[in-house]
């Protein structure tokens, strides 16, 4: 399995993106004000922030689904202004296509790209094997559980083969140990296929286990209060000293202690 | 209890007292004996009175209400799916719309036969006025129902609008349009049953039983209404089949 061709640095940039929202009686509301922070490279970075931040619509703006009130995103120089297959999101809610098989739904993309049905089928089952689900290929998606469907949906967004891949809160519908070992398939994942990861997620720990960098935002209006290098070993083991110590950091940021 | 012969019971007795009332009262004009409307119904082919066969008047109703049905679909669909996805066309439709729709469709029935005389262009106008707003309705409803990130989902491929629809909104609104026609296809048989019953009609199942009922036939008009009724159920059951063999998602997503 190649999945390695044509790789290349990605480089995604974001410049004082501030958003505000109409309230509908006129008021605007500021929810997030001047982020900055750019992505060099294959990471995983990790976007944490007290609720109502606007860690979501941080994620959305990057996608391309909203646009930016201020500031601009780039990625690899070119602004991103409407959803683009250069980046494959997978959303809180698997929000796979009830109607289609998995394999369809892995697949749509590439047929909407005009690719021809047996190199479809190739590429859609070689993402399929890569997470593991090569044998539910023709079930619906209604048939498969929580962590499956949201395999599928993972395996959906890298069909197109996107240099960076954006995850809005993926696991936290799922039971713990589910999560563990999904979190460890992307982990997998992403060593394999060499993507960016930006992941959203209001687990300390999630962002610990699976994360290079930490974008810590302030409560709403959400901005840049830390940027974090996570230099522990993989795989990381929750009990590590280490672990616990950059947990307790993390945390002291989070709960709006440590300047 | 079985549940078949539960389902049974009621219409069993309703016959039963039919038959008692019919025996009593001893006036076919009135209310003909089983006997007479089955003989009727037990041979669909034989010409009645020089207006065709039951089988051929239920075909030539058929006929009727495939068309103007066809028609109501074609229009409200794209309507439905234009309305619910742009809200432009919601406003500059929805007006309109929501003043026509409280008219019945026989009440069209002058101004069908003014501009299009008596016959197959009319009727088809009232059926698929009849047909048309359940149509209309029922797609509004599934677009509506089409999930946000369903559409966010395939727009992050790169779909463009034209690809939206055809990929998300169409096929993830097919349950409700379905069920809407399905709706709508009950109603178009109702007009169309009633617009034969209109004067200048010369076929057909409603022009069958006015036709009889003036002559005094009423074990004929019985049975022509017995054979609306059956058609109505097979056709509601095929529609049915293809809900069950198509949509399942719907009720499995949810």
């Amino acid at each position: 399995m190649v999945l390695l061709e044509g790789k290349r640095q990605m480089k995604l940039e974001l410049k004082g993106i501030g958003k505000e929202f109409d309230q509908g009686n006129g008021k605007q509301v500021s929810v997030l004000k001047d982020v900055s922070f750019q992505i060099d490279g294959e990471l995983i970075v990790g976007i944490l922030g007290p609720s109502g931040c606007g860690k979501t619509t941080l994620l959305r703006i990057i996608a391309g689904l909203e646009r930016p009130t201020s500031g601009e995103v780039l990625l690899d120089g070119e602004p991103i202004v409407k959803p683009s297959p250069r980046m494959g999101m997978i959303f809180q809610e698997h929000a796979l296509l009830p109607w289609l098989s998995v394999i369809e739904n892995v697949s749509l993309g590439l047929e909407m790209r005009g690719i021809p049905a047996r190199q479809r089928q190739e590429t859609a089952t070689k993402y399929l094997e890569l997470v593991g689900l090569q044998d539910c290929a023709s079930s619906r998606s209604y048939e498969l559980s929580g962590g499956m469907r949201q395999k599928a949906a993972v395996a959906r967004a890298l069909s197109l083969e996107p240099s960076l891949l954006l995850m809005d809160e993926p696991f936290s519908a799922l039971d713990p140990q589910t999560r563990a070992q999904i979190q460890a398939d992307i982990l997998r994942i992403q060593e394999k296929t060499a993507k960016a990861i930006v992941l959203v997620t209001h687990s300390v720990e999630e962002a610990l286990i699976l994360s290079d960098e930490l974008v810590i935002l302030s409560s709403r209006p959400g901005s840049v209060k830390e940027l974090i290098k996570v230099e522990i070993e993989r795989p990381r083991d929750r009990m590590n000293p280490q672990f616990l110590e950059m947990r307790e950091t993390v945390l002291a940021y989070l709960n709006g202690g440590k300047q | 209890m079985n549940r078949n012969l539960l389902k049974l019971l009621l219409p069993a007795a309703i016959i039963l007292i039919w038959e008692a009332v019919a025996l009593y009262l001893n006036n076919p004009f009135v209310l003909p004996d089983l006997r007479a409307v089955l003989s009727v119904l037990s041979s669909p082919t034989t010409d009645i009175m020089g207006s065709g066969s039951l089988l051929d008047n239920g075909k030539m109703s058929l006929f009727r209400v495939t068309l103007g049905f066809f028609i109501a679909s074609c229009l409200a669909i794209p309507l439905g799916l234009a309305m619910g996805r742009w809200e432009a066309a919601r406003d500059i439709a929805g007006g309109l719309l929501s003043a026509v729709r409280p008219i019945p469709p026989l009440a069209w029935v002058p101004l069908a036969m003014a501009w299009f005389k008596i016959g197959l262009a009319s009727m088809s106008f009232i059926i698929a006025f009849g047909a048309f707003f359940p149509v209309l309705l029922s797609t509004l409803a599934g677009v509506r129902s089409v999930k946000q990130s369903w559409l966010e989902a395939v727009s992050m491929m790169g779909a463009g609008e034209l690809n939206l629809i055809r990929k998300v909104i169409l096929p993830g609104s097919a349950p409700e349009i379905w069920t809407g026609m399905r709706v709508g296809f009950g109603i178009a048989w109702m007009c169309v049953v009633a617009a034969e019953m209109l004067p200048g009609t010369s076929s057909g199942l409603g022009y069958l039983i006015m036709y009889s009922y003036g002559w005094g036939q009423t074990q004929i008009v019985v049975a022509g209404m017995v054979a609306i009724g059956i058609i109505g159920i097979l056709i509601d059951q095929l529609f049915l089949i293809v809900e069950r063999r198509w949509f399942s998602w719907r009720a499995n997503d949810r």
